[in-house]
């Protein structure tokens, strides 16, 4: 279950290789992975202070502060490297980081149900 | 710091980094290379023509396959894997399950339609669920901008529903229309069913014309159920996908105006969020519930 939670950090490792031996500009990974392990960094620290914050206001504005701020670290690590290193870097980064959005999307759809909290099913018939 | 102070701060603070951003890129002008509706363009993958019909194979076709795994596959493993005890999986299909069951399907028609045709409203329901929530996932399905890897040109990422195509809602609006047509005509007969489209109390008027304008007006609303039902949904999700195309950079390409992304990157944010916790589930439930409404409606005495 570990490794399909955070089966998109093996696919950026795996990714590697890939950009070594196909002769991908490496800033381009680096700037992916960077932006990628940043905003999963971010996301941690904040569902964490999300989940214990009991006012359902301050959960909103933590969960929509961090979609849209990890949103733009994403775009705007991806927009510098596009316009001072290459074009060709900045695509490379964005390509990688949306296949590991696709990833993490999906690991994160299929792994949902798991996440929910228990139901009074779950503590199985009362000992009669 | 206040509340209001801080979102007045994030707002002030929005409008430097866009008058910023424009005062170093300026406008690269109107991008006619862009072409946003080429992102729906169907390219055939495998091009397959049968007596002048074309059963080519293309994204469309990808994503309907893909939604079908997805439904068989999901629902038989957790078939499989039921138990008295469940776990947290089993709970949350358990619950889709009776939403399916006992709000959809039961709650509009009678109990004998309700055994009958349940599992096919449920199918319905879990498909364009599954569809609708495919179309969320950026696939490498993008012919039209190829990344070369290995000397290997892969299709760019892109998002694309089957449900945003009008020829999939149109033919599962299809299946439904003629599905609950055919079990109306079974459960009163074929001049019952007709006859029943004539609300009680309808006056005849001279020459059968009070009878036959209402007739009229019924057979009407009967093709306009198939244009509603398949408009419904096939709209709802091209809108949602086109405004995050849109909002998540095709405006940006379009006018050439960098500035605009930080604004237009929040409101793509907003709408996949949107898109995706609501609008897929929601679309899915109210085709179901049309469909199983229609069923019920067809064979109810009172009609």
């Amino acid at each position: 279950m570990v490794v399909v939670r955070y089966f998109d950090f093996v696919v950026l490792a795996l990714a590697l290789p890939i950009f070594l031996v196909a002769g991908l500009p490496i800033v381009g990974y680096i700037t992916a992975a960077a932006a990628w392990i940043g905003q999963r960094a971010i996301q941690i620290a904040t569902n964490r202070r999300a989940a214990a914050s009991k006012d359902p206001r301050t959960v909103v504005g933590l969960m929509a502060g961090s979609m849209i701020g990890r949103g733009w670290l994403v775009a705007a690590a991806i927009f510098i490297v596009g316009v001072t290193v290459s074009s060709k870097a900045g695509l490379a980064a964005a390509v990688l980081f949306i296949a590991l959005f696709t990833i993490y999307f999906t690991t994160n759809m299929i792994l949902r149900p798991f996440d929910q909290a228990p139901n009074t099913f779950d503590q199985g018939p009362k000992p009669s | 710091m206040s509340r209001r102070a801080k979102l007045l701060l994030f707002a002030v603070g929005l409008l430097a980094v866009v008058i910023l951003l424009y005062v170093i890129f300026g406008s690269a002008g109107q991008n006619n290379d862009f072409q946003p509706q080429n992102e729906f363009k169907l390219d055939p993958w495998l091009s397959i023509k049968i007596g002048g019909v074309d059963l080519s194979l293309n994204k469309a076709v990808l994503y309907l396959i893909l939604a079908m795994v997805f439904t068989v596959g999901t629902m038989t493993w957790v078939a499989r894997k039921m138990a008295a005890r469940p776990n947290r999986v089993q709970t949350a299909v358990e619950t889709a399950y009776e939403l399916m069951r006992d709000n959809i399907t039961a709650g509009n028609m009678d109990e004998q339609m309700a055994k009958r045709w349940f599992s096919f409203i449920g199918t319905l329901f879990l498909f364009i669920w599954f569809s609708n929530m495919i179309g969320y996932l950026p696939l490498p399905t993008a012919t039209e901008h190829k990344v070369n890897i290995f000397g290997a040109h892969i299709p760019s990422f892109a998002l694309y529903a089957a449900t945003a195509n009008i020829s999939v809602t149109l033919i599962l609006s299809f299946v439904v229309w003629i599905a609950y047509h055919v079990e109306g005509i079974r459960a009163k007969g074929f001049v019952g069913y007709f006859r029943g489209w004539l609300p009680a109390g309808t006056p005849r008027g001279p020459g059968g014309l009070g009878y036959a304008g209402i007739f009229l007006i019924e057979v009407i609303s009967q093709f306009v159920r198939l244009i509603s039902l398949s408009v419904r949904l096939f709209a709802n999700i091209l809108a949602g996908h086109l405004l995050i195309l849109f909002m998540g950079g095709g405006l940006v390409v379009l006018l050439g105006l960098a500035a605009l992304g930080p604004i237009t990157f929040v409101v793509a944010v907003a709408f996949f969020m949107f898109e995706v916790v609501l609008i897929a589930t929601l679309q899915a439930f109210i085709f179901a519930t049309l469909a199983s409404i229609y069923f019920g409606g067809a064979t109810a005495a009172a009609h």
